[in-house]
Order: C-alpha cells, then structure tokens, then sequence
C-alpha cells in the first residue's frame, strides 16, 4: 500500500513537472521561433532549459504570475563604466525625445534590449565574469542601458551633446531571445548559415530606403520628409526588402536583424543612429536613447521604469 | 524498491520547489517581455522626466544667389527644378537624363522640405541631403557657430575612420542646410586609408552646382 502511495505521488509529480515542462517550452516556441516546429525547438534545447522550462510551466500550473509591470530603462548617459562619458546638455541629463514620434526600429513582435556591445558579453571589452557569450540571459535583459557617445576606435566623429568625439553615434539594439539554443540569438548566431529572417526590422518613419548596391556595404539610410534621417547598420543584406530609392511607410519591414558588418562579423544587433538638423549647427547625429524608449512604450503598450544606476 | 521511489520523489520535489524559489526571486523572467518584469510599479518618483518638447521651423531660403541662371525668371526655375523652388545642390554634370541617371545608379527625390539625391563613383557613394527644416533642440551653441547662424557655414569634416571608411561634411548655403555624405567601398586593400580625404571633400563640396535637372523625371513634390 505504501508502495502504491509513493509510485502514485511520484507519477503525479512526474506528470506536473512534466507538464510544466511542455507547457513552458510552448511559450518559448511561440515566442522565439516563428517558423520551428515544437519537436524541432525541443531537440535544440539544453540541458539547463528543460529544468527552466519546467519551473516556468509550473508557476502557470499552480496560478504564479507575473506582474504587469513595465519594462526598465537606466537615464539616458549612464553609459557602462570605463565606456566614456554619456551625452549631457549644459551638464544636465539630455532628456529630448528628438524623433517623438518614430515607431521603434525592432518589430512588436520581438522584445528589445539596449546595451554595449563591447562591454557585454560576448563584445570585445567584456571584464566581466560569467560566461563571455553574446547569447547569454544578461544581454537579452532589462535595464536598458545607453551606448551614445560609448569610445570608439575612430579617429574624428561627433555627435550632438557628447563630450568627446571618437564616439560611438548611435545606439546598439539586441532583438529578440536570448538564454537557450532555441533563442532567436543562437540560432542567428549558431545557425546553419541561412538567412535567418526571425528579428524584423521596419521604417522608424516614412520616408525613402536608400543603401548602397556596392559590395560589402551594411548601413541603410531613411531619408524622412522633414530634416531627419535614420540609419540603420547590419541589416541581413540578402534579406533587405525594399530596392534603393523606394518609398516606406512608418512601422514598414525593411529587413532582418544580423550580424553583417560587410567583410567581417559582429554581434547580432542593429545600430540605430538618428541624423537631424539642428538650429544652428546642421546636420549632426543626435541621441537615440529617449526617442527609443518612447517609441517602446508607444509600439509595447508599456510605461518605462527609470532605474537607478549601481555602478 | 520503496527506499527508492521516497529518494526520486523527494530529489525530483526539491528541485522544483528550488527552481520555483529562485525563478520567483529573480527580477527578470526567462522571457524578457515588456509586460513580464518584476520591476517596481511607475511612478512619480521612477519616471523619466517630461522632455521639452522639440520644436521645428523652415529657414528662410536664400535662392537668389544660388541660382544657375541669375537672369532667369523664379518661375523658369522652379519649371527646371521639376517643381521645386529649393536650391538643389548637385555635382557638376550631373545626370543629364533620365536613362543617364538609370545606368548610373542616379536618384534625385524631392522632399517635402528639400532633396536628395544619391549617386555612385567607382571608389564610394554619395549622398547629399538639403532641408529647410531646422530643429531647436536648446543646444549650447560655441560661439563661433552662433556667428554663423545667418551666413553660410562650413562644419568640421568628418573622419570616422578606418573600418567604417568615408566621412560627412554639413555646412549652410542659401539658408538651407545640406549633409554630404561619402560612403567608401571596403576593397579589403589597405583598411588603414581612408578612401576620401579632408581636402578632397571639400573640394567636392565647392564644385557643387545649384542644379537644373532638366529632362529629369522628378517625383511630383511630397507634402509633409
């Protein structure tokens, strides 16, 4: 009888677990694979996800939710430390939202991370401990984090209100999952070598494509009506959509999230840089960094948390 | 036997109620959704301030001086510029018809507030912006530029160096504003030249031609 007892508890822990199991790794495949098949996801998984996947279905089983709670942003020229100095106006925190009203450059239908892709993980920067993996859960996680004005190698650039030039004039952008072999970041990453068209990237504004036809090339610029331009860097260039000189409509695909940086590689990540022209100073690149949170909130339906920095 | 399936129930037990433990004490969910942070609620104290808001105004256009044929009337010239009264700023011998401009890869759009046009050499593509709509952004301005406001002026160029290969130089012309931009071919050959130089863009920038892009097929003008 107690033998009956305790195979009957283990069997119904057995199906909870398992269940549970089922269940979240449904949640993962809806969310991060489009175009795989159930069976296809779980061949892919981890070790490590078939435990996580398991507490996931079990807090849904047992009625443990989440919170509706927004996503986080760290103030715009909190950079990471050692990466430089943010952007600030007259020494105070630039809050301008310079494109109000632009329409966020990763589709809805994938969540979106800003964070430096060379003090991250997997970026050539990375001092930190953990694993060294573009991939990993940390990348693909709020806070978000500015990266305007980050240092970069070059030798004569500037941007609006950075204090330094040799800067970084735009904002990196992580799209999609991260954490698993299933996420969108390993199978771009890792994948077989195919276009992978799973992060969808569209026109902040209307406006007109233009990228080069020239080899190696990896910027695409859209020209708006009203003294603005966007560009957008490592768009998978076998997949870009539009030809050169076609009119979009704000919120319009224009192409895929990659790794492309003409004859090398590098993260899986756009880089977004906004091009205005401001009052006496002309056309100048200008931080994308609260311009992107609103266009979040707008596209997610959310209200960004404003996080203290722990550095 | 039963030893057994007391020690596989409790192991199997534990370690759910462990991950539960700290799946729930961890801020951020394995999927990193906008709506499925644990973050604290917003409010006053935790949202983003209000901006100011970004205001925007056309420049005055200066087209007298920039045009190709100073005795020629507004109205001809506007009819040249395929509708547009706006000082286009095009390369000397720019495409000289519509085919030309096929073949070579050529684009030229009117804009609601401007132009721009792309156009391709062997070593790099260009394009030029030029907008009347300036954005007040509540800059501190150096005061040199201050003094430029309403004359022309010439910004520094820029070189971003040798991977990302090309540069950009903004400058004022007939009070509008245009960008140029030279994107470089990455041959591979040396990454460490730049394939266009200080001098050089500059020097293109001053053979720069207010245009008549005559026998052009233009967009009819975009409202904005």
């Amino acid at each position: 009888m107690t033998r009956m007892r305790a195979l009957s508890t283990f069997l119904l822990c057995a199906v909870f677990i398992g269940t549970g199991f089922l269940a979240g790794m449904k949640v993962e495949e809806i969310r991060s694979s489009p175009g795989g098949g159930f069976w296809e996801t779980a061949r892919e998984l981890m070790p490590g996800d078939l435990f996580r996947f398991g507490v996931s279905g079990f807090k849904g089983l047992v009625g443990v939710e989440d919170a509706p709670q927004s996503f986080s942003f760290y103030a715009p020229g909190d950079l990471v430390g050692r990466s430089g100095t943010g952007a600030a106006r007259k020494g105070a925190r630039d809050w301008t939202l310079f494109a109000p009203e632009m329409a966020f450059p990763v589709a809805p239908a994938q969540p979106a991370f800003l964070n430096s892709q060379i003090h991250s993980p997997g970026g050539g920067a990375w001092r930190g401990s953990g694993p060294n993996n573009q991939c990993v859960r940390a990348n693909y996680s709020y806070p978000w984090r500015d990266n305007f004005c980050e240092r970069r190698g070059g030798k004569d650039r500037e941007s609006l209100n950075c204090p330094s030039r040799a800067i970084h004039q735009g904002v990196d952008i992580r799209g999609g999952t991260g954490g698993s072999r299933a996420s969108t970041c390993a199978r771009m990453a890792w994948g077989d070598g195919t276009p992978q068209t799973l992060v969808p990237v569209v026109a902040a504004e209307d406006g007109w494509i233009e990228y080069s036809l020239l080899p190696h090339k990896y910027v695409v610029t859209l020209i708006t009506d009203q003294g603005r331009a966007f560009n957008y860097m490592h768009l998978d260039r076998a997949s870009l959509i539009p030809a050169p000189g076609t009119r979009v409509s704000k919120g319009e695909t224009i192409g895929y999230l990659s790794d492309y940086f003409g004859r090398s590689k590098t993260t899986q990540h756009l880089h977004f840089e906004i091009l205005q022209n401001i009052d006496g100073k002309g056309w100048s690149h200008v931080s994308p960094y609260m311009s992107l949170v609103g266009a979040y909130e707008r596209d997610h339906g959310v209200t960004g948390v404003l996080v203290e920095d722990e550095e | 036997m039963q030893r057994f399936f007391k020690v596989a129930l409790l192991v199997i037990c534990v370690a759910a109620g462990s991950g539960l433990v700290l799946t729930l004490s961890d801020p951020r969910t394995f999927l990193a959704w906008p709506q499925a942070q644990n973050f604290a609620p917003v409010t006053a104290e935790n949202r983003a301030p209000e901006p100011d808001p970004l205001t925007s105004s056309l420049r005055p256009l200066d087209a007298e001086t920039g045009r190709p044929d100073p005795g020629a009337a507004a109205e001809a010239l506007i009819a040249a510029q395929g509708g547009s009264a706006f000082p286009m700023l095009l390369p000397h011998g720019f495409g000289a018809s519509a085919e030309t401009m096929a073949a070579s890869r050529l684009r030229l759009r009117l804009l609601g507030d401007g132009y721009y046009t792309v156009f391709q050499s062997v070593t790099m593509e260009i394009i030029i912006i030029g907008t009347r709509t300036t954005w007040h952004a509540g800059t501190a301005l150096p005061a040199d530029i201050q003094a430029d406001i309403a004359a022309d002026y010439v910004m520094p160029f820029e070189d971003p160096g040798p991977i990302p290969a090309g540069g950009a130089i903004t400058f004022g012309h007939f009070g509008a504003d245009y960008s140029v931009t030279f994107d470089c071919v990455d041959t591979g050959a040396d990454r460490t030249q730049n394939c266009i130089t200080k001098e050089a863009a500059e020097k293109f920038v001053a053979n720069l031609t207010a245009g008549t892009p005559t026998d052009l097929q233009i967009p009819p003008a975009l409202s904005s």
